[in-house]
């Protein structure tokens, strides 16, 4: 028999469920997503800033928000990657399908990006500050696949 | 009681991609022991030992429990601390605390990584939002990307000026026994590597390590007995910024803008151009080397191109940066901070070998992770007032 | 195909050539062999179907770009040479990219040689940074070229680039090699050895590039640095057809490469045996890291 190799324990293919809730605000915006097609972020009453994804506080002014106003649902996007190196998906197990656009969303209204898919149908027009829509999902189940992805409109 | 600071030995392991020779313990045991000799010190004269890594990155936590034999830290005060990427960088902060403090006189700091041992990108996601992030994440390097094209379409810089970072750290690496990666590569091989992510290729970003850095810091009533020169840490600062990905001003670090002038406030540094002699940057894909020196302050917004393509940066020029090779080089996550600090240290202690720079007064240190975070070290050669 | 088809091996080179026709070979890299690592580079020649094919796995796992490549010929073996572009795109996923384990990762550049009446048919399907390139070794041209891109197998479920190529002219070469070939060539151009990629292969004759390989890594051995370095070069006009012959070079565990490194310090295998002879050397192979199938 071959001489060893310095031995390597592996862990085999082992998986650990976890559930996260969403929480009040996160769950108010899927919900409109969801029933409504409409995107809701939280502005902060002392600097005026609107956040997407939606969160209890401001950083910033460190204060509590309560004023959901409706954003999108189009917007441009702020940065992006397309994405072409396959790795596993911590939500499926499986290697990610490759290539896909990765974009940062400013949605009209909105201070900071939402973070979705953008369609490669045509690469040399996704770009920063190129305008987007959603392509929602028919059936929607209250989270971010609600929305299929983001698409490049001229 | 509050005392001053000086970094008095270091050591490394020789960072290779996978070290199946050696468990976490021995490897850590590695460069604890080069430290010691370094600094011609024994175990029993460390008073306290700060250890960290990446959280979740070999699966397994508490390193500051199961590293002990090879840490030397049974029956000592052992502390851990992480903050993701920039976990090596805040343990040096870390370890500047608790020695000014006054409480512990010398401090063993010690940060290490074995990433052959999980998926670098499975583990990285685990740090980031369920709910928000996950869904179109892709480790590191999408942040990084979405970086990289924000400074693109706000300064118009290419991906040929990046490359000239890549080229620049890669040939720095040659000088340096401890890099993992030591082969000098051309613009138009990391051109024509892979495209990993647009506008990034496979030779722009940082390889996986694996490695151990420990550093001693003692405080100034030793500090001298124990070395002729020693490394002085003048001032620290560390910024974090957002929750979620889609918060950041991309294309703009500004904890390191924030950073960097807490620093040179405290510091008394007007213009660092010409103050500092060497950055050692925690830089980890080449566009960073282009981003990150102008939100350090050293050039204006959009100026870093051209001040690389001068050669500025590189060994001989005006302000070197990464003449280790930096983490494009070599990249054990976390103790990749912290051999950002100890070659700093070795730059001002002249300890640097081939890779020294000549007549080192000021050199700085970075960590970089998390939600692009930075911490910041400033070491001098004299003894601060 | 009036030469007589001569194929030989040098286990202490590692080098395979077919006279007038082919050579390539892998050699360690600078660092692997300091830090006592396998060579990760293999190289498959099947004379029978007249694939070739390049791999070059993770430093971690060196013995993924065998594992691959001995798919590759088990597949064939059983379903014989695919007859379209779609077919060997099927194939490649099917039994070759879908086996091979996410931690595995590997690049993957495989050629089939196909007459077509006076022509030669290439297909090439491709995946990862190694590379396939077509050139005139006449006037140096480059007539093909692979992109190298992140399609490498065990990270990614499926190849892309399935190519076909069609060769008319009986000057072209086609070769095959691995990233770590770029480090040989900066060395030779920043040396002045050679001006470009293409002088490599326009000056000498496919059967001696090999050999020429290694005399220049040898003879420089310490002056720079190199990944591990696989090369194979043809005149795909000139192959021989063979019953049997498939070769593997490379993708070698550790403990392979310190076999082969202390089995070669008398010089006895540095000997170019021809295949009749492979059967009675398949001890003196196997510690070199070559296996026939």
């Amino acid at each position: 028999m071959a001489e060893k190799e310095q031995l390597i324990i592996e862990s085999g293919d082992a998986s650990q469920p976890f559930a996260y809730a969403v929480g009040m605000h996160g769950s108010k915006f899927f919900t409109e997503t969801r029933d409504n097609k409409r995107f809701m972020g939280l502005k902060c009453p002392k600097c005026g800033k609107v956040y997407i994804p939606p969160r209890g506080v401001c950083g910033q002014c460190f204060v509590e928000m309560n004023d959901w106003v409706e954003v999108g649902p189009k917007g441009v996007i702020g940065t992006f990657t397309i994405l072409r190196f396959a790795f596993i998906d911590p939500e499926t197990g499986h290697q990610k399908p490759v290539p896909y656009g990765y974009g940062f969303i400013k949605l009209d209204g909105a201070d900071t990006l939402l973070q979705h898919y953008i369609a490669l149908e045509d690469e040399s027009k996704v770009k920063v500050g190129a305008r987007v829509e959603p392509v929602f999902a028919k059936d929607r189940k209250g989270s971010t696949r609600d929305v299929e992805y983001f698409r490049v409109i001229d | 009681m509050a005392k001053r600071v000086a970094i008095v030995g270091t050591g490394q392991t020789f960072h290779k991609s996978h070290r199946p020779d050696v468990n976490g313990q021995e490897l850590i045991n590695e460069a604890v022991q080069r430290a010691l000799v370094d600094a011609n010190l024994k175990m029993k004269d460390i008073s306290a030992i700060l250890i960290g890594n990446m959280d979740h990155f070999e699966g397994i936590n508490y390193v500051d429990c199961w590293s002990v034999d090879g840490s030397g830290g049974v029956m000592k005060p052992v502390i851990k601390l992480t903050t993701g990427g920039t976990t090596g960088a805040s343990l040096a902060i870390g370890g500047y605390h608790m020695v000014a403090s006054g409480m512990f006189e010398k401090v063993l700091i010690i940060g290490w990584e074995k990433n052959s041992e999980s998926d670098t990108t499975g583990a990285i996601t685990t740090a980031f939002d369920p709910i928000w992030d996950r869904q179109v994440f892709a480790g590191a390097i999408s942040g990084l990307a979405a970086e990289a094209q924000g400074y693109m379409a706000r300064f118009g810089a290419c991906d040929r000026d990046a490359a000239r970072v890549s080229v620049r750290d890669r040939k720095h690496a040659t000088n340096n026994p401890h890099a993992q990666l030591r082969k000098e590569v051309t613009l138009e091989e990391v051109l024509a590597s892979p495209m990993l992510a647009d506008p990034i290729h496979l030779l722009d970003v940082c390889p996986r390590t694996d490695g151990a850095c420990a550093v001693i810091m003692a405080n100034e009533d030793v500090a001298g007995k124990i070395c002729s020169v020693p490394d002085w840490i003048w001032a620290t600062a560390a910024r974090h910024s957002y929750t979620y990905l889609g918060d950041g001003d991309w294309g703009r670090l500004t904890s390191m803008e924030k950073c960097s002038k807490e620093i040179w406030k405290k510091t008394g540094i007007k213009e660092p151009r010409k103050e500092i002699d060497v950055i050692e940057m925690y830089q980890p894909y080449s566009f960073a080397g282009l981003i990150w020196i102008e939100d350090m302050g050293i050039v204006g917004h959009g100026e870093a191109p051209q001040y690389i393509w001068d050669g500025n940066t590189d060994m001989g020029g005006e302000l070197p940066v990464n003449p280790s090779g930096g983490v494009i080089a070599c990249n054990p996550i976390g103790a990749t901070g912290l051999i950002r600090c100890a070659e700093a240290a070795m730059q001002v202690m002249g300890k640097a070998d081939a890779r020294q720079v000549p007549d080192v007064n000021f050199a700085v240190s970075t960590g970089f992770g998390g939600c692009m975070w930075t911490d910041m070290l400033l070491h001098g050669k004299k003894k601060p007032n | 195909m009036e030469e007589s088809p001569v194929i030989e091996i040098n286990a202490a080179k590692r080098i395979l050539r077919q006279k007038g026709a082919l050579s390539g070979g892998i050699f360690t890299g600078t660092d692997k062999v300091r830090s006592g690592y396998g060579n990760g580079d293999c190289l498959y020649f099947d004379f029978h179907h007249r694939v070739f094919a390049v791999a070059d796995g993770t430093e971690r796992f060196p013995w993924a770009s065998r594992d691959i490549l001995c798919r590759l010929s088990d597949a064939l073996r059983q379903a014989g040479v695919p007859k379209t572009a779609a077919d060997w795109k099927a194939l490649i996923n099917d039994k070759v990219y879908s086996g091979q384990k996410y931690q595995h990762k590997t690049t993957f550049s495989c050629v089939a040689v196909r007459d077509d009446d006076e022509d030669i048919a290439l297909t090439v399907a491709h995946g990862g940074d190694s590379a396939v390139l077509v050139m005139d070794s006449v006037s140096g041209a480059i007539l093909f070229q692979t992109e190298r891109n992140m399609v490498f197998a065990g990270r990614s479920p499926e190849i892309v680039d399935v190519m076909e190529h069609r060769l008319t002219d009986g000057n072209a070469r086609v070769v095959l090699f691995s990233d770590g070939f770029d480090d040989l060539l900066r060395f030779c151009i920043g040396r002045s050895f050679l001006c470009g990629l293409t002088d490599a292969f326009v000056s000498i004759p496919a059967d001696c590039v090999g050999e020429q390989l290694h005399c220049v890594i040898e003879e420089n051995c310490g002056a720079f640095e190199h990944d591990d370095i696989s090369c194979l070069v043809m005149d795909p006009f000139r192959l021989v057809r063979l019953d049997e012959g498939r070769v593997l070079i490379g993708g070698t565990q550790p403990h392979e490469e310190k076999h082969y490194r202390a089995g070669n310090g008398n010089g006895l295998s540095d000997r170019w045996l021809p295949q009749e002879r492979w059967a009675e050397a398949a001890d003196t192979f196997l510690k070199s890291g070559i296996t026939i199938q």
